[in-house]
């Protein structure tokens, strides 16, 4: 676990070399979430949605931009080179199991890049005028299970992660691959529109998909527009997903490092 | 066979690649369906290694070199044979067999790119699970003979080549291989970092008794680190044995130069074969390789007024060279 835990600490390192590229970051997603609420605004004074009140939804606006660059489809450019160029060599003469490896280092990554962009986020927009503010949680036990979902959010988007690299392996390159892939998990995770605004058999049918239980889901519970009961369920769902994902990825993995093939000499 | 510590016997491996005619319709024609060709990389490669031993691996490009050293690396899975190292099949029980082996990859980095070296050694210290003491010990060890005090705090981008490639060197040894392959860990080197490489090198090979494979086109290097070379070509094994046997077989002997004063006597000496003569120069050759030159040379300074006189022998890269053509490899 140490070995895997150390990735954290250099990639953290990594991140605190790239100020400018922090600062960058945090100010996209500032004026991003700031453009959605305005967007939202103008729609909500003609039509309100049943699912999620304005107060909700702006706070879910934060949160999702607040925690973006965790959760999101960005894939980690080290592990994509190292398979197309052949740096993957290297990863094959340590004595770790690739697959957790991939995943943790993914998941170091975007938390590591990601805690640096989200803390000044979360510090200024709770502070914003009424209507433009991030909400306090709408209870204890919503704070709760949204940390616990959060948590699991990022391994789950790691794990979907570990998906694409993998596919790599067959398809030896990143391209066309990446923007399906980049398509399909911020489409169904609810990044273009939320998924509390879609249709409700879109909803249901999103639900039972990784994507939104990766992206969308944390926000939804600590917004308060999701009920206790089904927040509980859907975390449960979560647990399946990432047990699913990983134990068939660390299999598939195994399987095909036999064949793999180095390229470029 | 108790002391083999590398014992690779049989070993072939082919790939599929995909190939395709030049031009724009046989690309589109690809799109829809590919043609597959099979080829050997490898074929029937055996050897045995002792612990300790240093031995150059060689051949031209696209021999099969690295695969070979892919396959002993537990990367690449054979198609066929049998390889056992330090008592694991390197490709059944990777996690447990890469502990014993270090790795470095002259065209390919394992330094983190952004933060210093020392950074990089502190992950594969808990990668490797090395315990804090001995990591300190080899650290310290390795600083003094790759020479890393001043280098190792720097970050990697701003190092030059041979700085980074002695970082790389440390990062492959820090958990105490006993095995270290070095994949052309001179390529793009300059004369001096070459030279400083290689005794590095050596000097580590003396104390640790460190088993050491190397793959380059430098044939310097082999001169300086060993004297068994491997030759691979075509994915065969050509030769297995030692460099100066080869160059023995392979060197012309001898050639001297020599320009004079106009003379129109024929130059004749004993055990010297005459290839060419004009009236002011001469390129002869000795018959035998251990023939004494001061004889030789006395002789020709009583025959003819010597102006000029050069030696040459050859190199060890036209030996290689002369026997590549020769192999038609």
């Amino acid at each position: 676990m140490k070995k895997y835990l150390s990735f954290f600490k250099l990639r953290l390192n990594v991140a605190l070399q790239y100020r400018a590229a922090a600062i960058g970051g945090m100010f996209t997603q500032f004026f991003w979430a700031i453009m959605q609420i305005l967007i939202f605004q103008a729609f909500y004074r003609v039509v309100t949605s049943n699912n999620i009140s304005l107060e909700q939804l702006i706070s879910y606006v934060w949160l999702k931009q607040a925690f973006y660059s965790i959760i999101s489809a960005s894939s980690d450019s080290d592990i994509k080179t190292m398979i197309e160029k052949g740096n993957i060599s290297y990863e094959l003469c340590r004595p770790v199991n690739i697959y957790w490896m991939w995943f943790f280092k993914t998941l170091a990554n975007k938390i590591a890049g990601g805690f640096l962009k989200s803390i000044p986020i979360l510090i200024i927009a709770p502070l914003l005028p009424l209507g433009l503010s991030l909400q306090p949680p709408v209870g204890f036990m919503a704070f709760i299970l949204f940390i616990i979902s959060l948590m699991l959010a990022i391994c789950l988007m790691a794990a979907i992660m570990n998906v694409f690299y993998i596919s790599l392996f067959y398809t030896m390159s990143s391209k066309g691959t990446n923007s399906i892939f980049y398509a399909i998990v911020e489409f169904f995770g609810g990044t273009f529109v939320p998924i509390a605004l879609m249709p409700s058999f879109w909803q249901s049918f999103c639900y039972i998909l990784p994507f939104s239980l990766a992206a969308d889901l944390p926000f939804r519970i600590y917004s308060g527009s999701m009920a206790m009961n089904s927040a509980i369920g859907y975390i449960g769902m979560q647990i399946v997903w990432l047990l699913f994902l990983t134990i068939t990825g660390t299999i598939i993995t195994n399987n095909r490092l036999k064949k793999v093939v180095i390229q470029g000499g | 066979m108790e002391d083999n510590i590398i014992h690779v016997k049989n070993i072939s491996k082919q790939f599929k690649i995909s190939k395709r005619e030049a031009g724009m319709k046989n690309a589109i024609k690809s799109f829809f369906k590919r043609e597959y060709k099979i080829i050997n990389a490898l074929d029937d490669i055996s050897f045995d290694i002792k612990q300790g031993e240093i031995v150059g691996y060689i051949g031209p490009n696209g021999a099969g070199k690295s695969t070979t050293i892919k396959i002993m690396c537990g990367i690449l899975v054979p198609t066929s044979g049998e390889c056992q190292i330090d008592g694991y099949v390197p490709w059944k029980d990777r996690k447990k067999y890469v502990k014993n082996i270090g790795v470095v990859f002259g065209q390919r980095s394992q330094l983190w790119w952004d933060v210093p070296p020392i950074d990089s050694f502190e992950l594969l210290k808990d990668i490797y699970d090395i315990p804090s003491e001995e990591y300190e010990k080899k650290l310290k060890e390795l600083s003094e003979s790759l020479d890393l005090d001043e280098i190792k705090n720097i970050p990697t981008r701003q190092l030059s080549l041979g700085q980074r490639m002695r970082c790389e060197i440390a990062a492959a040894l820090l958990h105490n291989p006993k095995i270290l392959f070095l994949d052309e860990p001179t390529i793009g080197l300059d004369a001096v970092s070459k030279l400083s490489l290689r005794k590095c090198i050596k000097r580590i090979n003396e104390t640790t008794n460190l088993t050491i494979i190397l793959t380059t086109h430098d044939m310097q290097d082999i001169e300086a680190l060993t004297n068994r070379i491997i030759l691979i070509g075509k994915g065969k094994i050509l030769y297995d044995g030692s460099l100066e046997q080869i160059k023995n077989k392979y060197k012309d002997k001898m050639r001297i130069n020599v320009k004079f004063k106009y003379t129109d006597k024929k130059i004749k000496i004993k055990d010297v074969k005459i290839l060419e003569q004009t009236e002011e120069s001469a390129s002869l050759v000795l018959k035998h390789k251990d023939e004494n030159m001061a004889d030789i040379l006395n002789e020709l300074t009583n025959q003819v007024e010597i102006v000029d006189l050069s030696i040459e022998e050859m190199s060890t890269d036209d030996v290689i060279a002369k026997l590549y053509k020769e192999l038609k490899i």
